[in-house]
Parts: structure tokens; C-alpha cells; sequence
């Protein structure tokens, strides 16, 4: 059993363990860089330890810092949420040199599923079907048979790929090698990893995901999948669970997939499997893991029942899942909306400031993940997400139903935020309807959307890197 | 909790192990500042400089000193005084973090005195995670970086200001 657990993130996921630690009656130690002493999770952390200053490379993503921390406050465990550490297999290997226990998967899980190239090869050695592609190109000549035999459009990704960085959609060969210039200079940058591999783009897709807990003991059950097919750039605005517009057939595979991927990946903890389903010919294909809790679990937790966050604590603890893949019951459905704070209207640019007010709104079925309070600063040194709206209702027409209430609402004042485009999104036909792909926010919506509110194309030229 | 000697202990035995640069703790009951002696990467592990450790009254009321300089810092030196219509200046469209290169640790995208390119870019301007790349205005040469790497700048602010070249 773990006694003292350094929370090694901020914002609303360092709320979200800090509320596991407390549910599970575990010490919660949340380490702050010098932007965050007045935080909420800083208030309501049991302890808290400064770790440096406001730069995240020098506080949140410093190894050294957030390991001395830990040390220094006598934890025996570092839950490192999302992002920063997370997926940092020397995070892993620090804890278990200093004798703490790294809530996550182990390193050599992390490297391994952390490595798109690597985790395709292994998807595919399990007879996982992978987007028809390559391993890793080096050149363009290279990348044009690959993107020959895969068949125009194609998308280049970035080895050490997410959040829709070094990604480049290519439409022919003549774009190819100004593509491959640009995406591997955007994946040095923010990866220093210029490694790229060459997809077939599927045009009508769904992106859907398959949530799984292991524990140390090798017990791997599925917690069903989600649907987050709601993106601008490749980063997700809106989720939900399940994934009910995708065949059960469909399903079935992805589940049983992302089982046979974690087991074969001697994976523990909780972790996402990540799959593109081609919509026209109902097949899927592998994308990615993701080895760490993700943004949008609450949607799974509102389905199953099931807690996320503490279970990756017990499990940490050597303990075994209380449960088998037959207790796991789907119930209802649930969405999840991003409340970043953005201006939509302006290219989606960041809008730091103070909330100078914050009314949430509140209900059965109504949870807000957020680390937000009326006063609040948003700092300008970190990400833009302020909270996770999440409805559930016994169907997808009640769920949405509610959603439309909670984000009307919800009042924001101070900084510009997505709550308005959220507010419209809910009440599109084809989001009643259930007819979205991944390419449904950036051309059916945004377009509509600004010329409505007489602004420019809000899906124009951004600043994103 | 007061913090233990032991746990003090074994930040320090990581220290050397590990070979850190720098740490800096802060907690409610004590202050810990460990710097390595220059050098002391490739060095034996005693090369370390010896700890600071300091009860922590008062916590610290902000950033420490090294990391936010009170005054605007001397930006690189002005190249004179030629304010004629031939200047031209780069200004941070939003507030945020100012970067002279395209990576860390890559070497900065110009330098004072180089001769630029219409379109070319010359910094990068973080804010919440969103990396804007900013281009020369005009074809010219770099007369003064009117900021330090990585420090924050507000919007507006002058960044670069480019002696336009004769057309």
C-alpha cells in the first residue's frame, strides 16, 4: 500500500490524483513550479514542495527536480499525470534506481509503446492490422515509393509523434519532399526526434481508442473504447464513450486488439490503445499507444463505474484489479468537452488571463474536471485546457440533451474560451445524427461556425508549432 | 510534515549520483539549493559544490533573483543611432516566452550584425505551449536583439530591430 505519492503535474489532472490520493487514503505531495504555489491543487494537496521556476523544462519536465522532490519529501510513489513526464521511460528508470515506485507502466513498456515505428512493428506481429505504410523513411526518394505503393493522400508522422506535431498530410508526390522538410524539422523541435514514417491517409475515419488496466500480477482487461473523432489539427476538442457509431464487429476486434498489444507489451497500469477506423470499408488499423492515463478517461469512468486514477494506485501498489473483463458493464453514454482558454475566433490563439468569473454548472450526470476558481490566473506558461465538461445520460440522445443545459450553463468571464463553439458544436445535425469523422470539425463545422459569427475562418492559418 | 534528515540525505547521495546540474527544493519547513561545481559533469562526484541548506523563513515571495532580473535586462548592444525610416522592428504579437532558436540547444535563428531575409525567421514567441514563429518584415541587417533568450516578453514589445537594405 502506497503511503505519500508525489503528484509531479499541475492543472486539473493534479486535482484529479490529488482527489484519488484522497479517496484511496493516501498522502497526496504536489510538486509546483514557482507559477503554481497559489493553485488550487497547491490548496488542496496535502503538502506541497516547490520545484523551480515557472519555464517548464526547468521545473515540471526537470527529472532531477521532480525526483529530488520525491525523495526529499519521503514519497514512496510519483504519479506524473499527462504530458510532461509521463511517457519519459527515464522517469522509470530514476524511480526504480532510488527505490520509488513510478506509478505507470514500466520503462521498458514505455520505450517499446512509446515508439510509433517500433510499436506498428510489434502491432504487426500480432497480426494487428497497421495503415498501410512504412517503418521509418530517411529520405525523400524513400518516402515517395513508400507513399507510391500506400497510395496517395498520405500522412507523415513523427516517430516520437503526438499532439499533431510533425504530422503533415501530402496530396501527391510533388508536396512530398517540402512536407518531409517541414514535418522533420517540426518533430526535431519538439521531440529532438526527427524520425518520420509514411501512412495511407483514410479520408472518411473515425479515430477510436480502447482503454485498458493491467496490473503487475498480468491480469489485462479492456474498459470498452471511446470515440474521438472531434479534432482541429489533430488534437482532440470533444470525446465520447462508447464508440457507438462504429459496428460491434468492429468494436470487437479493436478490443480484443488492444489486449493482445498491452499483454505482449508486459504492459501495467492504465493505458490507451489508439485505432483509425475507415469509416467506407469498416475495417481499422493500429495508430499508437499511449502509456499513461489520458485526458478524456473520465468518459470511461462515467460508463464503467470504474476509477481510473485509483486504480492505477492500487496497481502501482502491487495490488491485483478487483475485478475480471466479465464484471465490466457498459453503461449510458457520456461526452467530453475541452473548455480551452482560447479565442476559436482568432486561429484558436492561447487567452492567459484572470477569471473574473466562473460559475460551473452542476447536476446529475454533470462532472467538471478543473482546477479553475473565480480569481484564478491562467498562466501564460503552460497549456490552455481550464476543465473537462463531462455528461453522462442512459443514452447519446440524453447525454447530448444535457449537454446542451450544462454548457449553456456554464459562465466564463476573463479570458477568451471554446464554451461557445462547444455550445453550437452540441447542436449540430450531424452530431445528433452521429455522422462525424475526423475530418468533420475542420470542414463541415469551424467554417459554418465563423462565417455565423461573421468572423474570420477560424480554422485559418494557426500558430501551432 | 517536517522534513526528515534522512530524506535530506538521500536528495544529496541522488545528487551526485544522478549528476544534476542544479537543485532547488522549497518546502514549508526548509529551502534546498545544490549547484554543481562547474565542470563537475565529467569530474569526479566530490567536485560538487557543498550544499545550501537553509531553514525556509520567509518562503520565497517569487522567482529567485537569477531567474527574473527587476529591470529589463542590457538587451546586445544597440548598433547606434540610426531611428530613420530605414529601421525596422519586430514585435511580439502576443505576450509570451521569447526563443532565438528553433530548438534548445540549436544555434539562434540570426545574430546581431547578419543579414537577413524578407520572411525569414528570426525568433520564436512561446505562450501556453504554442510555438509562433516570427519573420523579418524586411531584408536587412540585425542592428539590435532587443531581448534575452527565453526571457518573457509582453506584446508589442521590441524584439529585433533591421537596418532595411537599399532598394
Amino acid at each position: 500500500v502506497l503511503a505519500r505519492v508525489l503528484v509531479a503535474n499541475r492543472g486539473e489532472i493534479a486535482m484529479r490524483v490529488i482527489r484519488a490520493c484522497f479517496d484511496e487514503g493516501v498522502t497526496s505531495v504536489l510538486a509546483v513550479s514557482e507559477a503554481d504555489t497559489e493553485s488550487l491543487p497547491a490548496q488542496t494537496a496535502d503538502e506541497v514542495v516547490i520545484i523551480g521556476p515557472a519555464s517548464a523544462p526547468l521545473s515540471y519536465l526537470n527529472l532531477g527536480a521532480v525526483m529530488s522532490a520525491a525523495l526529499l519529501m519521503g514519497c514512496d510513489a510519483i504519479h506524473p499525470g499527462y504530458g510532461f513526464l509521463s511517457e519519459r521511460p527515464e522517469l522509470a528508470e530514476l524511480c526504480d534506481r532510488h527505490g520509488v515506485t513510478f506509478i505507470g507502466p514500466p520503462a521498458d513498456a514505455i520505450r517499446r509503446g512509446g515508439d510509433k515505428i517500433a510499436a506498428r512493428e510489434l502491432a504487426r506481429s500480432l497480426g494487428i492490422p497497421v495503415g498501410a505504410g512504412s517503418g521509418s523513411v530517411s529520405t525523400a526518394a524513400e518516402a515517395e515509393g513508400v507513399a507510391a505503393q500506400a497510395g496517395y493522400p498520405v500522412l507523415l508522422k513523427a516517430a516520437a509523434g503526438g499532439g499533431g506535431r510533425g504530422m503533415r498530410k501530402v496530396a501527391n508526390g510533388h508536396e512530398l519532399a517540402g512536407a518531409i522538410a517541414a514535418a522533420r524539422s517540426e518533430a526535431e523541435t519538439a521531440f529532438g526526434d526527427g524520425r518520420l514514417y509514411v501512412e495511407h491517409y483514410v479520408e472518411r475515419a473515425r479515430h477510436v481508442e480502447v482503454q485498458v488496466l493491467a496490473d503487475r500480477l498480468g491480469s489485462v482487461v479492456h474498459l470498452g473504447d471511446r470515440d474521438c473523432s472531434f479534432q482541429r489539427r489533430y488534437q482532440k476538442l470533444v470525446e465520447e464513450a462508447p464508440a457507438s457509431a462504429v459496428p460491434a464487429t468492429v468494436r470487437d476486434g479493436l478490443t480484443e486488439a488492444a489486449v493482445t498489444l498491452m499483454r505482449s507489451l508486459g504492459y501495467a497500469g492504465a493505458g490507451t490503445v489508439e485505432f483509425l477506423v475507415d469509416v467506407e470499408h469498416g475495417t481499422f488499423s493500429f495508430l499508437e499507444v499511449n502509456t499513461r492515463v489520458q485526458v478524456e478517461h473520465p468518459l470511461t469512468e462515467m460508463i464503467t463505474g470504474i476509477d481510473i486514477v485509483r486504480e492505477q494506485l492500487r496497481i502501482a501498489a502491487g495490488e491485483p484489479l478487483s475485478f475480471g473483463q466479465d464484471d465490466v458493464r457498459i453503461s449510458g453514454h457520456a461526452f467530453e468537452f475541452r473548455i480551452n482558454a482560447e479565442t476559436p475566433a482568432r486561429g484558436f490563439t492561447p487567452s492567459p488571463g484572470t477569471l473574473r468569473a466562473w460559475t460551473p454548472p452542476a447536476g446529475a450526470g454533470v462532472r467538471l474536471d478543473t482546477h479553475c476558481f473565480a480569481g484564478y490566473r491562467v498562466p501564460p506558461d503552460y497549456d490552455s485546457l481550464l476543465a473537462k465538461l463531462i455528461c453522462w445520460g442512459e443514452t447519446r440522445a440524453s447525454a447530448l440533451a444535457l449537454a446542451v443545459r450544462a454548457l449553456d450553463a456554464f459562465g466564463i468571464a476573463g479570458v477568451d474560451s471554446t464554451l461557445d463553439l462547444h455550445r453550437t458544436l452540441v447542436r449540430h445535425p450531424d452530431v445528433a445524427s452521429n455522422e462525424i469523422t475526423t475530418r468533420w470539425v475542420e470542414d463541415s463545422f469551424l467554417g459554418a461556425w465563423a462565417a455565423d459569427r461573421g468572423s474570420a475562418h477560424p480554422a485559418g492559418k494557426g500558430t501551432a508549432v | 510534515m517536517p522534513v526528515d534528515p534522512d530524506h535530506i540525505g538521500r536528495v544529496l547521495d541522488a545528487f551526485e549520483q544522478e549528476e544534476w546540474d542544479e537543485i532547488h527544493l522549497v518546502t514549508a519547513d526548509v529551502e534546498i539549493h545544490l549547484i554543481a561545481a562547474p565542470g563537475s559533469q565529467q569530474e569526479a562526484e566530490t567536485s560538487h559544490a557543498p550544499p545550501v541548506i537553509s531553514p525556509a523563513d520567509p518562503p520565497p515571495a517569487g522567482p529567485p533573483p537569477a531567474a527574473s532580473p527587476a529591470s529589463p535586462p542590457p538587451a546586445l548592444a544597440p548598433d547606434g543611432t540610426d531611428l530613420s525610416d530605414s529601421m525596422h522592428r519586430v514585435v511580439a504579437p502576443t505576450p509570451g516566452l521569447f526563443w532565438r532558436a528553433p530548438s534548445p540547444g540549436a544555434s539562434p535563428f540570426t545574430e546581431l550584425g547578419e543579414r537577413v531575409e524578407r520572411g525569414e525567421a528570426v525568433c520564436i514567441i512561446e505562450l501556453m505551449k504554442l510555438m509562433n514563429t516570427l519573420s523579418a518584415t524586411v531584408t536587412g541587417t540585425v542592428v539590435e536583439i532587443c531581448a534575452r533568450d527565453g526571457e518573457r516578453v509582453d506584446a508589442g514589445q521590441v524584439l529585433f530591430r533591421i537596418r532595411a537594405e537599399e532598394p
